[in-house]
């Protein structure tokens, strides 16, 4: 405060607006420099910034090298490798990758039986065979609105439905699906389960979505808890 | 270690170094407005004589001061000089033409250290170097201050933040008038920060001789970008400037490396030791080609591991060059993502020399062409691992 | 003014016959301080419970089918999104120390950031 008023007498006049005391921020463990800019890796993303003529402004500003999983390859989704990392155990990747890989692999033929066993050609129309697309719809029939969090009012805790964003909803769905394969019985293989868990939540239906749907029922039975939220 | 001592005087590491640089950081300053000597940063003694009961206790004390550092600094400089002859002798070159560059490759050479921090090891610099600068007297005889903030303190730093808000001040008459107009300030022609940052604090310390604290460095950037962010700041280009430096320097952006012709005539592009966590990759890349790949005699197959192969490739693709190049690498070290990450950087340089620079900017958006510096982060003390904790337990 | 006066007013005022004649004393200065606290910085109302108990009011109906809610679920999300931003905004403006000027409500901080520039005479 004694700044404060220091800067006051020199007269540091502000006009809009009152001096600030900025924060001394945590520590960063960055190696680059704070003004590195995270890499924009997908051709498209890039010819978007060349339209809209934002690159002139990246001119002079340094980019941070891609990752080692970052590629411009059609094969590459940001929601997929975030669920590799969600569903690796001790940094094992490779294996990790190979998993779901197969669990792809499984989706597409179960898909494709399933399409030419059809023989309504709109049904047949109607069946998707790509397990990318599969896999997003999936994690975003999955998504909750809602969680539940403790809070203590008058020395008991109430559990409280509390609304969530988009990137905690998704990291939400994704790691139920994991949990959901882990808990799977011995004789099964991890990529079986989660290919036919996958394809049953994009119908709507199975373990997660039943999990999702729990969440909102519970969180419906503590909606009169909703005013004691902090925000 | 008694003739060595003798031998350089001045060989002190940096530890001592900083130890000194306290005990006279009191005195260091030059700058602005008070600075009543000559340009040179070192202590002016006023020429004039000064009737000895006329000054005040403050100018007593830095006059003391003062004979004191530039008694203390000479005997550097002599000491210096000595040692560098000395080391010339041993080092059997003449001592005329030895240079601060031989200074520091024979002093590796006698003394190599196995210190990690490059600024632990020992070194032998000119005094003026190692010893900050002093400022000058900042009060007359009588012990009038010379500055009107000398009692801040630090009066370089505010009268920084004074220039700011007076600018400011003047600013928002400037815009009141335009707008008394009905005129709008130019849109067009407000600053942006893109490419250029602030001065650190370091390099603001050096501008204005005084040590500031990181609040104070907060409260310097927090003034000036309101002046940047200011409708009419485009007026005050050069004021802003002087606080401001370029991000990168845009010679470093590209400097592709030179392209080189096999005897059928094949242009080729060698980029050696390209680094990657542990692993270094020598890379060539050979134009025109039909896509062939080399990674130490084997092909692609050399990483089974996917993300490592598409890695390989990222830098052809982002380029559209997978079958207009051919490509030998050869990668030792490190494990298999640290190999493909070499790998990749060696290709994407060569590449550069290819390839228009308006693609080369791409690749350098895409991050293609910055060196990862990340490694692995160690454990900790007193934790399970880089970050993970132990569980807590209260006994 | 001393304190015990102001301790024992009331009872002062208990022991006097005649309570017309009690004189006014102006005990503390009677102006505002130039100073508001900080209790009341947080709204009482939670942020979306309206839009969130119409939409749990749809679930109840359609057995939990998100399908048939869209329209509640989209009202709720926006509301939540809208929230989650002025929050952070708020966040940040008292963290960089910023007044939004022309606004109705003041937070206790702006307040006393104003009557410490501009006191009462």
């Amino acid at each position: 405060m004694a700044l404060f008023v220091k800067h006051l007498r020199l007269g540091l006049i502000v006009k809009h607006g009152f001096h600030p005391l900025p924060q001394l921020t945590a520590a960063k463990y960055s190696v680059y420099p704070p003004h590195y800019v995270e890499p924009v890796f997908k051709k498209q993303d890039i010819d978007k910034l060349q339209e809209s003529g934002e690159i002139e402004n990246y001119k002079l500003v340094p980019f941070k090298a891609a990752r080692s999983n970052d590629t411009c390859s059609v094969f590459h989704d940001p929601l997929v490798s975030k669920f590799i990392n969600y569903m690796l155990k001790k940094g094992q990747k490779k294996i990790a990758r190979q998993v779901l890989e197969n669990t792809f692999e499984k989706i597409k033929r179960l898909q494709l039986a399933k399409y030419n066993r059809e023989t309504d050609p709109e049904r047949k129309a109607s069946i998707i065979i790509d397990p990318v697309i599969i896999f997003k719809k999936a994690v975003s029939n999955c998504k909750p609105l809602l969680k539940l969090t403790a809070v203590k009012r008058g020395g008991s805790y109430y559990q409280v439905p509390v609304p969530i964003t988009d990137k905690e909803s998704t990291f939400y769905a994704m790691r139920w699906f994991v949990h959901c394969g882990r808990e799977k019985d011995k004789a099964v293989s991890f990529a079986d389960f989660m290919a036919s868990e996958l394809i049953n939540a994009s119908n709507n239906d199975g373990r997660v979505f039943k999990k999702k749907l729990d969440l909102h029922k519970l969180c419906e039975a503590n909606r009169a808890y909703a005013h004691y939220r902090w925000s | 270690m008694m003739l060595m001592q003798r031998l350089f005087p001045n060989l002190v590491t940096n530890k001592l170094c900083s130890a000194k640089i306290l005990t006279n950081f009191v005195l260091r300053c030059t700058y602005g407005l008070n600075n009543v000597g000559s340009d040179d940063p070192g202590v002016e003694i006023p020429e004039k004589k000064i009737v000895e009961e006329k000054t005040s206790l403050a100018m007593r004390a830095y006059l003391q001061r003062a004979t004191q550092y530039n008694s203390f600094m000479d005997q550097q400089i002599h000491e210096y000089k000595i040692g560098k002859r000395h080391l010339a002798n041993m080092m059997g070159v003449d001592p005329e033409t030895f240079t601060q560059k031989d200074i520091d490759a024979a002093i590796g050479y006698l003394f190599p250290s196995g210190l990690y921090d490059p600024k632990a090891r020992p070194l032998m610099r000119p005094p003026s170097e190692v010893f900050p600068p002093k400022k000058d007297a900042e009060f007359d005889e009588s012990g009038r201050p010379f500055h009107v903030f000398f009692y801040t303190g630090k009066p370089n730093f505010y009268s920084i933040l004074h220039n700011i808000a007076t600018k400011l001040v003047e600013l928002n008459k400037f815009e009141d008038s335009l707008r008394k107009n009905n005129i709008l300030p130019d849109a067009d022609k407000k600053l942006t920060s893109f490419g250029s940052q602030w001065l650190s604090k370091e390099d603001l310390e050096k501008k204005t001789v005084e040590r500031l604290s990181d609040h104070e460095y907060k409260h310097f950037v927090v003034a000036i970008e309101r002046l940047l962010n200011h409708a009419c700041a485009y007026k005050l280009t050069e004021f802003i400037s002087e606080y401001q430096k370029p991000m990168i320097s845009t010679k470093s952006i590209v400097e592709s490396s030179p392209v080189l012709y096999t005897k059928d005539g094949r242009a080729y592009v060698t980029v050696k030791d390209c680094p990657r966590k542990d692993a270094r990759a020598d890379v060539t890349v050979y134009y025109p080609g039909t896509g062939k790949l080399s990674i130490n005699g084997k092909g692609i197959e050399f990483f089974d591991y996917i993300q490592a192969r598409e890695q390989i490739l990222f830098p052809l693709l982002f380029t559209d060059m997978i079958d207009k190049v051919d490509i030998e690498a050869t990668v030792s070290g490190g494990g298999v993502s640290g190999k493909a990450g070499a790998i990749r950087f060696g290709i994407s340089w060569c590449l550069c020399s290819f390839v228009d620079p308006e693609v080369v900017e791409r690749m350098r958006i895409a991050g293609l062409l910055q060196k990862d510096y990340r490694r692995r982060e160690r454990k900790k003390p007193g934790q399970a691992r880089a970050r993970r904790k132990f569980t807590w337990k209260k006994r | 003014m001393r304190l015990s006066n102001v301790l024992h007013y009331r009872d002062m005022r208990r022991y006097t016959k005649n309570p017309l004649e009690v004189r006014f004393e102006e005990l503390l200065p009677l102006k505002l301080k130039n100073k508001v606290s900080g209790k009341g910085d947080r709204s009482k109302e939670r942020a979306c419970v309206h839009e969130m108990s119409i939409m749990f009011a749809c679930f109840k109906k359609n057995e939990f089918d998100q399908s048939r809610c869209s329209n509640e679920i989209n009202l709720f999300q926006v509301c939540a999104n809208k929230h989650h931003i002025e929050k952070f905004k708020r966040k940040q403006n008292i963290r960089e120390g910023n007044i939004s000027l022309g606004k109705d409500n003041l937070t206790p901080r702006e307040i006393n950031y104003l009557l410490k520039k501009h006191p009462n005479p």
